[in-house]
């Protein structure tokens, strides 16, 4: 028998199962919170850090990664406050001036508000949200990826960057990694990196009217489960 | 070693000892740190020996090494007891005469005595010099009467009393009592009510708990805890035991940095004494408590000094810290209720035990009580260790105590490593206070303070701990990896002359998201470098970016060296000297340096004796 | 690494995983380095995956995956030495041998290492060089350590003696 736990999100009361994430709860009832390290069923790290919100106690809201938190009774949680959408913007911003070359972070930049990018672009393969590490299934347990070195220099890896028996072939890192998808465009040369603006008119719409969410989904573009539900006359429009 | 039983033991054989000490004629101590090591005080100790056993003393004269007294500046140092007689920057070539005049007839040798700088006299006495006098030294003092390979040595002089007072009937609520009525706060940075801490492992469910003692340091130019641990290794166990004893532990690890050999050395050796003497292991003094304590070496990572990179180092993995949603005291190392504290939070809690919580909080100010070691360091005439009660403002540190930048004005005062600020003249009259210091932007942190002068770039200062922090992020989240690299790249920028005005708006962005949203400690400090910097030392800032000028002469790309023609003798040293060949000029004659050529490696200027190089 | 040496290391230690750190701190101080076939004996003998001892053998700064230079000059930019000129000291360091930190010279004499406070800040700049220290270090006197310690015999050893008279 699952047990259930109420939480106040964004000033709706919901109900989620004991020990799942502030993030996993809300993304099953069609609340968004944006992400981008999260895989579903494997372990959240909170390193992407978009999933922040504000965690109201005793009087005080502290800042957490809603990945991370998992949800108990009675919790209090804003995932849209000015303050949240503006760290957001700006932790989208770093992440789009990294690694322009891929469609999901511009679309995740876009989405969370990031208009122009104020520093100058990397052209970046790796955004490190090692999701090919937690999700590669290795061979009896053991993987053959694993985040190595420190700071700048971290990178992913196969022990000595060699090719290991370790590996299957699966595939699943090529599938999970939000690098493999580049902008509609094709991919930008050094030099030529730009904020995509290609989901523009989608966008438009979204400021059209405020107050919905998005759920963005990895290269499938813009999915909102609010606005279906909201367009079928469901509670949250 | 003989094993000892039980409390009546102990006592026993603390008095032996101090008959033993009090035997000797005199005793001879000798600073045998890191600092002075490195001034070759080793061999010091060893020409003293050699020449008491030459000259017929070593019966009745006591040597004894111990770690460091503080007195940096000047060392190597001796102190003669029970005169009290205190000698400075020794080599071992004065170690006959020493023998022959000091030990022998009791003289004094004048030029080994501290000069002090503003009367001009000697002075002969330790308890005399300005530098010590202002100072509270609670935890410092006790370095130099123990060596700390000896764990005899503690024992004389009252070692493991105040475990035994505690085991004697004191339970472990009393004890979370007592230490929380002092008021102790961690002293590693954060600053955390130690009681509460240990309170709230203490009701942690779980019978396996862990005590750990970080001995990680990261921050560059702090040595308190190297000292503590180095020089009195037993003060930090036995604060361990009586933590352990208030939480039910039975497991602890010191954790120490890789970079201190002989602090590892000192605490394994002692650990080592202990476990022989059953000070340490099953059922310590016959009582029902069982502890024993494991060292671990860390790598090489500032991170580390984080308590859940801390944990993950201990058990082998990546020194990666993790959100802390749930704390370490419930759930820590390998899962398991965890009170992690550092070195000097640990040697504070004998004394509370054994003087009362009172008597602690009858030190410092309302919310920051008992005293704290400072790292005194940079541009400054005495470096070295202090001790003061907190409370004390940091102009009686860096002036009384310190003695102030030698030959210039200070400029500014960087507190608490790369996660602190910098504070500018005129805030010097903030005290040691954990609150004061953080709302003006800095912090107390662990007890380092970098004094810097008049020809400091304050803009690079900022880049400097930048570039620290770089390079000592794990990497793992976003705004820690990408903001700090982001906002090195705008400081670098401005220090190379390519600033723009709409680059400080972008890095006080910066700095708020990534001080809001980092992972861990060491990013969501990271920007108090910048903000403190822009908040008092703006000026320069703006200097670099509107002017594209360096007014303290050390940003390289916006200086030039040059030639004063009017000082110049023409000797020639320079030109000699200078491996880029960038220097021109004729015998006696003005010479010239060759901007084109120049690396600005600063050679030239040190060659000249005559002050002609200037920098601009 | 031979079969005693790391049998040495190992003592105690088998099947241990926490001990990892420990583990490759010893073979570090032996070796100098830590080789790819030390990795694969720690990795079996104590039970780790490969994968992993090769995650914190790159973590952490005090191993090095590359073997190192015979004379290796460590130069302290703690924020003490720093700010009394260390920066000078390695920029003179790095360009007279043409190597960046932790790289090793062609002729394999040397690497620069940097380190983040040694705790003598009263002796800053400072600079250890292979268990020597040498003390208020400026561009000037490290010029003239690296280039005595090239021309000195294959024991590349200094007597501290002569930096002392500096």
């Amino acid at each position: 028998m699952t047990q259930y736990v109420n939480i106040n999100v964004d000033g709706m009361s919901i109900e989620a199962p004991k020990g799942t994430s502030v993030l996993d709860a809300a993304l099953d009832l069609g609340i968004c919170i944006p992400h981008l390290c999260r895989v579903p069923y494997v372990e959240d790290i909170g390193a992407c850090r978009l999933c922040i919100v504000e965690h109201v106690l005793n009087g005080r809201s502290k800042i957490t990664t809603s990945c991370t938190l998992r949800v108990k009774e009675g919790m209090v949680v804003r995932s849209n406050t000015e303050k949240i959408i503006k760290l957001r913007r700006n932790i989208a911003e770093l992440l789009v001036a990294e690694a322009p070359n891929s469609r999901a972070v511009q679309d995740v930049a876009k989405r969370c508000g990031v208009r122009d990018v104020r520093y100058s672009f990397h052209n970046n393969n790796c955004i490190l949200c090692g999701r090919c590490v937690r999700a590669c299934p290795g061979t009896l347990g053991i993987k053959p990826l694993a985040f190595v070195g420190r700071g700048k220099d971290r990178r992913v890896e196969t022990p000595f960057n060699l090719k290991t028996e370790l590996c299957n072939e699966c595939g699943r890192c090529i599938d999970l990694c939000p690098m493999s998808v580049v902008p509609c465009d094709g991919p930008m040369k050094t030099g030529e990196e730009h904020l995509c603006v290609n989901c523009e008119a989608k966008m438009d719409f979204m400021e059209e009217t405020p107050g919905l969410c998005v759920w963005c989904y990895f290269g499938e573009g813009f999915q909102c489960q609010r606005h279906d539900l909201g367009t079928r006359g469901g509670a949250w429009a | 070693m003989n094993k000892i039983n039980n409390i009546n033991d102990l006592g026993t054989l603390r008095e032996k000892l101090q008959s033993y000490r009090k035997s000797f004629r005199k005793t001879l101590i000798l600073c045998g740190g890191t600092g002075c090591q490195a001034s070759r005080s080793r061999d010091v100790i060893d020409s003293i020996e050699s020449e008491l056993v030459k000259q017929g003393f070593a019966t009745d004269i006591l040597v004894r090494p111990t770690g460091c007294h503080g007195f940096c500046e000047q060392g190597p140092i001796l102190v003669v007891e029970p005169d009290n007689t205190f000698y400075c920057h020794v080599s071992p070539d004065d170690a006959e005469e020493i023998v022959q005049r000091t030990v022998g007839k009791g003289e004094l040798i004048d030029r080994l005595l501290y000069t002090d700088p503003v009367s001009g006299k000697t002075v002969q006495r330790e308890s005399d010099i300005p530098f010590y006098k202002a100072q509270d030294r609670q935890l410092l003092a006790q370095n130099r009467q123990v060596n700390p390979c000896n764990i005899e040595d503690y024992i004389a002089i009252g070692g493991y009393s105040a475990l035994t007072k505690v085991l004697s009937g004191i339970s472990p609520e009393g004890v979370i009592e007592e230490v929380k009525g002092s008021g102790l706060r961690g002293r590693g940075g954060a600053g955390f009510p130690t009681g509460r801490k240990w309170e709230q492992c203490s009701a942690a469910p779980g019978d396996e708990k862990y005590v750990i003692c970080n001995a990680d340091e990261g921050d560059p130019g702090a040595y308190m805890d190297r000292s503590v641990l180095e020089g009195n290794p037993h003060l930090v166990l036995e604060g361990m035991m009586i933590g352990a004893w208030a939480v039910n532990a039975w497991q602890g690890y010191v954790y120490v940095r890789n970079e201190y050999p002989l602090a590892v050395k000192h605490i394994r050796t002692a650990i080592e004494q202990a476990r022989e003497m059953g000070i340490l292991g099953e059922n310590i003094f016959g009582t029902p408590f069982s502890f024993d304590v494991e060292v671990a070496r860390g790598g090489g990572a500032f991170v580390c000094g984080e308590s859940t990179a801390l944990m993950a180092s201990l058990e082998g993995k990546v020194g990666e810290p993790h959100p802390k949603d749930v704390h370490s005291v419930v759930d820590g190392l390998w899962h398991k209720p965890t009170v992690l504290n550092n070195v000097e939070t640990w040697a504070n809690v004998p004394s509370i035990m054994q003087n009362g919580a009172g008597w602690f909080a009858g030190k410092g100010s309302q919310n920051s009580k008992g005293t704290k070691i400072l790292a005194l360091t940079g541009h400054i005439k005495n470096t070295g260790l202090v001790e003061v009660p907190m409370g004390t403002t940091l102009e009686t540190v860096v002036f009384d105590i310190g003695g102030g930048s030698p030959g210039k004005a200070v400029r500014a005062v960087q507190t608490g490593g790369p996660s602190g600020g910098c504070l500018p003249l005129d805030k010097l009259y903030l005290p040691l206070d954990f609150d004061a210091l953080a709302e003006a932007g800095s912090m107390v942190g662990s007890g380092g303070i970098v004094v810097m002068d008049e020809d400091t770039c304050m803009v690079d200062v900022a880049k400097y701990f930048l570039t620290f922090l770089q390079d000592e992020s794990c990497g793992k989240c976003v705004p820690c990896r990408l903001g700090i690299d982001r906002m090195l790249e705008l400081v670098t920028g401005i220090t190379e002359g390519n600033g723009k005005p709409e680059d400080i708006d972008l890095l006080e962005d910066l700095a708020w998201t990534v001080s809001e949203t980092s992972l861990c400690a060491l990013g969501k400090t990271a920007a108090n470098p910048v903000l403190s910097t822009l908040r008092y030392f703006r000026d320069e800032y703006d200097t670099h970016i509107h002017e594209q000028k360096c007014s303290a002469g050390v940003c390289q790309a916006l200086i030039t060296y040059w030639v004063d023609s009017e000082t110049c003798t023409g000797c020639g040293v320079c030109l000699k000297e200078c491996p880029h060949d960038a220097v021109r000029g004729e015998k006696k004659q003005p010479h010239e340096i060759d901007l084109a050529l120049c690396e600005k490696c600063g050679i030239c200027k040190s060659s000249c004796k005559f002050d002609a190089i200037q920098v601009r | 690494m031979s079969e005693s040496k790391l049998a040495a290391v190992l003592e105690g230690r088998k099947s241990q995983p926490h001990q990892l750190i420990e583990v490759l701190q010893d073979v570090q101080s032996r070796e100098g380095y830590i080789s790819v076939s030390s990795m694969r004996d720690v990795s079996k003998a104590l039970g780790v995956p490969l994968t992993e001892v090769y995650a914190v053998a790159s973590f952490y700064k005090a191993f090095s995956l590359k073997p190192r230079g015979k004379n290796i000059l460590t130069v302290c930019t703690g924020t003490a030495c720093h700010v009394r000129g260390s920066k000078m000291v390695l920029n003179q360091a790095t360009g007279q041998l043409g190597v960046a930190p932790s790289e090793m010279t062609q002729d394999g004499l040397f690497t620069i290492e940097q380190v983040n406070c040694l705790g003598a800040c009263a002796l800053g700049p400072v600079v250890t060089e292979n268990g020597s220290s040498y003390h208020h270090m400026n561009a000037k006197k490290v010029r003239k350590l690296i280039h005595k310690l090239s021309h000195s015999s294959t024991e590349g050893h200094l007597h501290e003696q002569d930096q002392q008279h500096q």
